[in-house]
C-alpha cells in the first residue's frame, strides 16, 4: 500500500464527519486539495464498480442469488432518475471471504488483501459472511446471531477516500445469519439499502421524525415520505415493516422524496452527463430548487451572522387538500457544506487519533449557514407547485450524528421562523434566506476583545459573564497566581435567556503562562465541555507550581461562535491569608484574599471547616477553632460548583517547624521549699527571623523533681499558650529540697524533637526559712498603689504558725498597713504597702521577729514614664459572630530592662471608635491592617478610658459596640506612656 | 520558562483526574423520579444473554492501531476506567477494548472524559468486539453516574442511578 493510500485511511476512519441534507463528507482545509475545499465527496463518475464475495451468502441466498440480492438493492438507488449514479458488478473477490481467512499474526490481525482500504482496484468489496463468523470476527463474539440482525445484518461503509475528494474504497459485510429465511430478506435488503446510501456518500436525514418517535402517530402520507437515511430505528421496528411499510403501502427500502433529492444534489444528471445515463432527467430541469442561508437576525431585524446546524425543510403544499405534504418532503441542514468542527486552540485541533477536525467542511463563512433544497418534485403535469418552507431543529437524540453539528452535539437553534410558502416552477431556482426572528442579537462583551496575544485583565471579582458571538471567538483573560495554589476555573454554558443549557456552546478552558507563546493544546485544559455532575457546567481545575502570570481562555469546543453562546464564568482562587498564623488556641480571625469568592464558599482551616462570617468576591472572613500546632493548608470549595483552591501551608497555627523558644527568665536564688521563687520561668517563642513573637504557641511546661506551677493551677505539668507577645510565664513554688530542672518545650504534641528551654532551681530546707510569694515589683513613676506583700515562715518545708514576722521599708516612702503579723497555720503573713504619687523605689524587709533572723527583701522598683513600654497580650485582632461577645482586650505595660518586667500601677488610656458601613455592609478585616473597604465606616460612637496596670503589668479593655447593633467595628489604641498599641474587633450583627 | 510549561502540564493531567471525580449532584433532579416510571429490565434483558463485558466506564484515552501493512486491519483501542463492574471485570480496573476501526465510522465513537454503560461482546479470536446491538448495548453517563436509559419513543433519556440499573440487570440476569 502506497504511503498515500495509507494516510488516507487513517483520515477517513478517525475524522469522517456528517454533513446532513446532503453529503456524508465534504472536503476541508486539511489533507484535500485546496481546489476541492467545500466539495462533498463522491465516486467519480458517479459509477459505483463493486466486486462481491465468491462463497455464498446463506443456503437461501448462494453467491448468483446473493449477487442478484445486491444489485436489487444498489438498483434502489442507482434508479433514482434525476441521479447520475450507477452501479457495476466489476466482478468477484479473490476468494471467498470467511473468518478462516481473517486471523491474528505477530499480533497483526490480517485479511485478505481486496477487502482492505487499500485495495482500489475492487473499490466496493462486499463479503458474504454465510456463517457469521466474519461478523464475530469483527464485532465480537456472537455478534452474528440473528437477534442482532436489526445493528449487525449489514454493516460496513467508505473506508477510503483520496485527497482529491473522491472515494477510493469501501466495504460492506452481510451477515448470512440474516438470510436464512425469505420473511429475514426484506429487512436485510432495507439494511443493506442503508449502508450503499452511506457507501455513495449520502448523509443522515431528518424529516417526519414523529414516524420513529411517534408523537403525534404517523400518517401513512408522513411513512410514505420518511426517509431511508434516517438515522436509527426504534427496537420495537423489527421487521422494519411493522413501522415504515404502512401495512404494505409503502417499500421501506425504497429511497424518498428526500432521499433521491439528496442523492441528486451528490450525483446530478446534467446536460453534459445525460448521455452516460440513457433514460434519465436532467436533474435541474425536472426539479424545482429553494436555497439560501439562515441567519441570526439583528437588532433591526436584518440578516446578521450565518446560523448553521437548522433543518431546513420544503414540503409540498398539496393541491388536492391545500396543506403541507407528508410525503413530498425535501430537507436540508444549513451549514452542510462547512466545518461543523475546526477544534480550537485550547483542546487543540486533532481528535484523539491525531486526525485534523477541519479536514471535512468548508472554512468558507459564506456557506456557514447555506442549504440547497433542490430537487423539488412538481407535480406531474403542472409546471409550478407550492412549497412550504419551515425550519427544525435536529434532533439531537434521532439524528445525532447528522449535519455540521453531528461530529459533537447538536445546537438548538436560536429565534424562530414563521413557515412561508415559497412557489417554484420547474427548472426554477428561488433564492430565499432565512432570518431567524428574535434570535440572539450580536452584542460586544463588556470588557471589549480579547485574543491570545492580547488578553483582557481577569476582572478583579474573578467574575463575568461573555458571550463567544462570532465565528472562532475565544475569550482570553490574565492574572497572576501564586505557586502552591489550586484553582478552579467554572464556566457554565448558558443560552439567550439565561438558562443554563448544553445545547448551546460547549464551552473548553484552558490554561497557559502568560509567557507561552500559544502551545495548542493548552497545557492546562479541559478535554472535552460539561466534564461535571453540574448541567450546563465545565471546569478547570488546575494546580500552580511556579507564581507566574497566567492566561486563561475559554472557547467553544468546536471552533464555532454564536450570539446565542453565552456563558457565566469564574475563577475560584484563593491566594493568601492574613495573618498568616493563628493561635492554637482558636478564634484568631483570618481574611482570605482571592478571586470568585462567594458568602456560600466552604472554607477548611487545618482540615476543619470554619464558618464564613463575611464574604465578598474578592475576600472571605473566618475565625479559626482551636488545633494543633503545624503548618496547614486553607481549602477554599464551592459546593455548587465543585470547584475548589487548596492554598497549600500557608496557615501557620501555633509554633510553626522553624519558630523557636527563647528563656526570658529563669535563674533564681536559692528557694526555700514551701517558697516561691522569685523569679518567674518565662520563655518567649519566636519566629525563625528571632524577631517576631508567635503568639497562639504551645508551651509545655514540666518539672523534675516536681514544682507547682502557678500557670499550671499548682500542678507540675501542663501546656500553655503563648500570648500575643509570644511569651509564656510561671512562678514556681519549690515542693522539695532538691535541684529542679524546669523544662519548656514547644509544641512536642507536633515536632518529634521540639526545641527546649531549661532551667534550674535549688529548693532549700532549714531550722527556719522565710520565703517571700511576693515576687519583686516594678512599679509606675507617680502610681498611687496599693501592694499586698505575703511571706511564708517554714521549718525544714513545715509551716510554722503562730509567729511574728516584721515588716520595715528600709529605703523609699510608703505606708504599710502593718509592722508586725503573726503567722497563720499555714504560715503565711502578709501587710500591704501603700506608695503615694511614687517617686522613688521603695524597699520593704521582712525579718522573722525575735531574732530578726532569717529576712527577705522585697524591692519595689520605680520606672519612669519615658521607659514604659505595651506588649499585646489578647484580643488585638478578633471578631465575634452575631450573638457572641467581644473579648477584653489585653495589653501588658514593662519596662524597658531586657528582659524586662511587669510594671504596676501604670495609666493606660483606651480609645476606642465604634463605626458601621453605610447600608449596614459587612466589615472585612485584612488583618491587622485595618479595614479594608473602599468607603470609609461611619463613626457612630466613641468610648475613652484609662486603667490602671495591674501587679502583673495588665491592664484590660471592655471592647463593646456600646448597644449598636449590625455589623459594627471598633478600632482603638491603648496607650501607656510613649507607647501605644492599636486594637481592632468586630462584631457582626445577625 | 521551561519549569512553569512543565508544571502547567502536570496541571493538565490533575485536572482530569480531579474533574472527573464523581460527586454528588446539584441538579438533574429527575434523576430518582422518572415519570413514567421506567421498566428496567425490557431493556436490558435483550443484550444482557450475548454479553462477556458490562461496565460502566470512563474513556481514558482513544488509539488508531494500523500496521501499515496492505493486508492489516485497521483497529481502534479505547481504554476504559471501570467505574462500575457487572460482568467480567473489576471496579478500577483499566480495561481495553479493541473496536474493528470500521466501525468508527458508523458512528461507534469515543472521546477521553466520555462515561458509558457498555454491554460488550466476548472478544472474538481477533480480540476485537462491540456493543451488543450496536446502539442497544451502549448507553450514556451522565456526571452523577445516572444511566441515560430510553423511556417513550422520542422522549428524553432519563438519568438512572448506576445502582438501580445494576440491581435491574442482576434481577435480569436471574431469569
Amino acid at each position: 500500500m502506497s504511503k498515500l493510500v495509507f494516510a488516507t485511511v487513517v483520515v477517513l476512519l478517525f475524522s469522517a464527519r456528517a454533513s446532513a441534507g446532503g453529503p456524508a463528507y465534504v472536503a476541508g482545509a486539511s489533507f484535500f486539495d485546496p481546489s476541492t475545499i467545500g466539495t462533498p465527496i463522491t465516486w467519480p463518475e458517479g459509477i459505483v464498480n463493486y466486486y462481491t464475495d465468491q462463497g455464498d451468502l446463506s443456503t437461501l441466498l448462494p453467491g448468483a442469488s446473493a449477487d442478484t440480492f445486491v444489485a436489487s438493492a444498489f438498483t434502489m438507488w442507482t434508479s433514482v432518475p434525476t441521479a447520475a449514479v450507477s452501479a457495476v458488478h466489476g466482478g468477484q473477490l479473490a476468494e471467498n471471504v470467511s473468518g478462516s481467512n481473517i486471523s491474528v499474526a505477530n499480533g497483526a490481525i490480517t485479511t485478505p488483501a481486496d477487502i482492505t482500504p487499500g485495495a482500489t482496484t475492487t473499490p466496493v468489496g462486499i463479503v458474504y459472511d454465510e456463517d457469521g463468523s466474519v461478523t464475530d470476527a469483527l464485532l465480537g463474539s456472537g455478534a452474528s446471531a440473528s437477534i442482532y440482525c436489526a445493528d449487525n445484518g449489514a454493516f460496513g461503509g467508505v473506508d477510503n477516500l483520496g485527497s482529491n475528494a473522491q472515494f477510493q474504497h469501501a466495504l460492506i459485510i452481510l451477515n448470512g445469519n440474516c438470510a436464512q429465511s425469505s420473511s429475514q430478506l426484506p429487512d436485510l435488503q432495507y439494511h443493506l439499502v442503508r449502508i450503499i446510501g452511506r457507501v455513495l456518500g449520502l448523509d443522515w436525514s431528518q424529516a417526519n421524525l414523529n414516524v420513529v418517535a411517534g408523537n403525534p402517530p404517523a400518517t401513512a402520507d408522513q411513512i410514505a415520505g420518511f426517509p431511508v437515511m434516517h438515522e436509527y430505528d426504534p427496537p420495537g421496528c423489527v421487521p422494519v415493516a411493522n413501522c415504515y411499510s404502512s401495512n404494505g403501502a409503502v417499500n421501506p427500502a425504497q429511497p424518498k422524496t428526500d432521499d433521491q433529492a439528496a442523492l441528486s444534489r451528490l450525483y446530478p444528471v446534467t446536460a453534459q452527463n445525460i448521455s452516460s445515463f440513457t433514460g434519465k432527467q436532467v436533474f435541474s430541469q425536472t426539479t424545482a430548487r429553494i436555497h439560501g442561508s439562515v441567519y441570526f437576525s439583528d437588532a433591526n431585524g436584518a440578516a446578521a451572522q450565518p446560523m448553521q446546524g437548522v433543518s431546513v425543510v420544503a414540503r409540498l403544499i398539496d393541491p388536492s387538500t391545500n396543506q403541507p405534504s407528508g410525503s413530498v418532503v425535501v430537507t436540508s441542514i444549513s451549514g452542510f457544506l462547512f466545518c461543523g468542527n475546526a477544534g480550537n486552540i485550547i483542546t487543540g485541533y486533532t481528535d484523539s487519533t491525531g486526525a485534523n477536525f477541519n479536514q471535512f467542511g468548508s472554512n468558507d463563512q459564506s456557506v456557514e449557514g447555506f442549504f440547497d433544497l433542490a430537487g423539488l418534485p412538481i407535480p406531474a403535469g403542472a409546471s409550478n407547485a407550492q412549497y412550504q418552507l419551515s425550519v427544525e431543529a435536529v434532533d439531537p437524540l434521532w439524528s445525532t450524528h447528522a449535519g455540521p453539528y453531528g461530529s459533537t452535539s447538536q445546537v438548538e437553534p436560536s429565534g424562530s421562523f414563521t413557515p412561508i410558502l415559497v412557489t417554484v416552477t420547474l427548472g426554477g431556482d428561488v433564492a430565499e434566506d432565512i432570518l431567524m426572528q428574535g434570535s440572539a442579537v450580536q452584542k460586544s462583551n463588556w470588557y471589549g476583545s480579547t485574543s491570545y496575544a492580547s488578553p483582557g485583565q481577569l476582572p478583579t471579582s474573578g467574575n463575568w459573564a461573555g458571550v463567544m458571538s462570532a465565528y472562532g471567538d475565544a475569550d482570553f483573560f490574565e492574572f497572576p497566581a501564586q505557586a502552591n495554589r489550586s484553582l478552579s476555573v467554572i464556566v457554565n454554558a448558558i443560552d439567550e435567556s439565561s438558562n443554563l443549557s448544553e445545547s448551546k456552546a460547549l464551552p473548553v478552558i484552558g490554561m497557559w503562562a502568560l509567557a507561552d507563546p500559544g502551545s495548542s493544546p493548552a497545557p492546562a485544559n479541559t478535554p472535552s465541555a460539561f466534564n461535571t455532575v453540574n448541567f450546563g457546567e465545565t471546569r478547570l481545575d488546575a494546580q500552580i507550581f511556579q507564581s507566574t502570570t497566567f492566561r486563561v481562555g475559554i472557547t467553544d469546543y468546536r471552533g464555532d461562535g454564536r450570539p446565542d453562546y453565552r456563558y457565566n464564568a469564574r475563577v475560584l482562587y484563593g491566594d493568601n491569608i492574613n495573618p498568616a498564623r493563628a493561635s492554637a488556641g482558636g478564634g484568631t480571625p483570618l481574611t482570605i484574599q482571592g478571586l470568585g469568592l462567594q458568602p456560600n464558599t466552604t472554607v477548611q482551616v487545618a482540615g476543619v471547616t470554619v464558618p464564613v462570617l463575611g464574604a465578598s468576591a474578592t475576600q472571605l472572613l473566618v475565625n479559626t477553632g482551636a488545633g494543633t500546632d503545624g503548618t496547614y493548608d486553607v481549602l477554599l470549595q464551592d459546593s455548587g460548583s465543585g470547584g475548589q483552591s487548596d492554598m497549600s501551608g500557608v496557615l501557620t497555627i501555633g509554633a510553626g517547624p522553624t519558630d523557636t523558644i527563647k528563656m526570658i527568665t529563669g535563674a533564681n536564688p536559692a528557694t526555700a521549699v514551701g517558697g516561691q521563687a522569685p523569679v518567674p520561668f518565662a520563655v518567649q517563642v519566636l519566629a525563625a527571623d528571632g524577631i517576631t513573637p508567635v503568639g497562639g504557641a504551645s508551651v509545655q511546661l514540666s518539672s523534675s523533681p516536681a514544682v507547682a506551677f502557678s500557670a499550671c493551677s499548682g500542678g507540675s505539668s501542663c501546656t500553655v499558650l503563648s500570648d500575643q507577645s509570644g511569651m509564656a510565664s510561671t512562678f514556681m513554688t519549690v515542693l522539695s529540697a532538691n535541684v529542679m530542672t524546669l523544662t519548656a518545650k514547644l509544641a512536642p504534641a507536633s515536632y518529634s524533637n521540639p526545641q527546649q528551654v531549661q532551667a534550674t532551681l535549688l529548693g532549700t530546707s532549714s531550722q527556719l526559712d522565710l520565703a517571700l510569694i511576693t515576687p519583686p515589683i516594678w512599679i509606675a513613676q507617680g502610681a498611687t498603689v496599693t501592694l499586698p506583700i505575703q511571706a511564708r515562715v517554714m521549718s525544714n518545708g513545715t509551716p510554722v504558725g503562730g509567729t511574728a514576722l516584721n515588716f520595715q521599708i528600709t529605703a523609699g516612702s510608703g505606708t504599710l498597713s502593718a509592722n508586725s503579723v503573726q503567722t497563720a497555720a499555714n504560715g503565711n503573713a502578709s501587710a500591704s504597702l501603700q506608695v503615694n504619687s511614687l517617686s522613688a523605689s521603695v524597699r520593704v524587709t521582712l525579718c522573722v521577729a525575735q531574732n530578726n533572723s532569717p529576712c527577705q527583701v522585697l524591692n519595689a522598683t520605680m520606672v519612669q514614664d519615658s521607659s514604659l513600654q505595651l506588649q499585646p497580650v489578647s484580643g488585638m485582632l478578633q471578631i465575634a459572630p452575631p450573638g457572641q461577645n467581644l473579648q477584653p482586650v489585653s495589653v501588658r505595660v514593662v519596662d524597658s530592662d531586657t528582659p524586662s518586667h511587669p510594671v504596676l500601677g501604670a495609666n493606660v488610656s483606651f480609645l476606642a471608635y465604634i463605626g458601621r458601613m453605610p447600608g449596614n455592609e459587612p466589615i472585612v478585616w485584612a488583618g491587622g491592617s485595618g479595614i479594608s473597604q473602599p468607603v470609609m465606616p461611619v463613626i457612630l460612637a466613641e468610648s475613652q478610658t484609662t486603667v490602671q496596670s495591674d501587679v502583673n503589668g495588665l491592664a484590660n479593655f471592655a471592647v463593646s459596640t456600646g448597644g449598636i447593633s449590625g455589623n459594627a467595628a471598633i478600632v482603638g489604641s491603648a496607650t501607656a506612656g510613649n507607647n501605644s498599641i492599636n486594637f481592632e474587633a468586630q462584631q457582626l450583627g445577625p | 520558562m521551561r519549569a512553569v510549561v512543565l508544571s502547567v502540564i502536570t496541571i493538565a493531567l490533575s485536572s482530569v483526574l480531579i474533574a472527573q471525580t464523581p460527586q454528588v449532584a446539584t441538579r438533574r433532579p429527575d434523576i430518582n423520579t422518572p415519570n413514567p416510571p421506567i421498566l428496567l429490565r425490557p431493556i436490558f434483558q435483550p443484550i444482557l444473554r450475548d454479553a462477556g463485558k458490562i461496565f460502566s466506564g470512563t474513556v481514558l484515552a482513544v488509539e488508531h492501531q494500523n500496521s501499515g501493512s496492505s493486508s492489516a486491519l485497521a483497529t481502534t483501542n479505547i481504554r476504559f476506567r471501570v467505574d462500575e463492574a457487572i460482568r467480567g471485570v473489576r471496579k478500577s480496573e483499566i480495561v481495553e477494548v479493541k473496536e474493528w476501526a470500521g466501525l468508527w465510522g458508523s458512528g461507534e465513537r469515543y472521546h477521553p472524559g466520555e462515561r458509558v454503560l457498555l454491554f460488550l461482546y466476548p472478544p472474538s479470536k481477533l480480540g476485537l468486539t462491540s456493543p451488543v446491538g450496536h446502539r442497544a448495548g451502549r448507553f450514556p453517563v451522565n456526571g452523577t453516574g445516572g444511566v441515560l436509559l430510553p423511556t417513550n419513543p422520542g422522549a428524553k433519556p432519563k438519568p438512572i442511578e448506576i445502582h438501580k440499573v445494576v440491581a435491574a440487570i442482576r434481577e435480569a440476569e436471574q431469569e
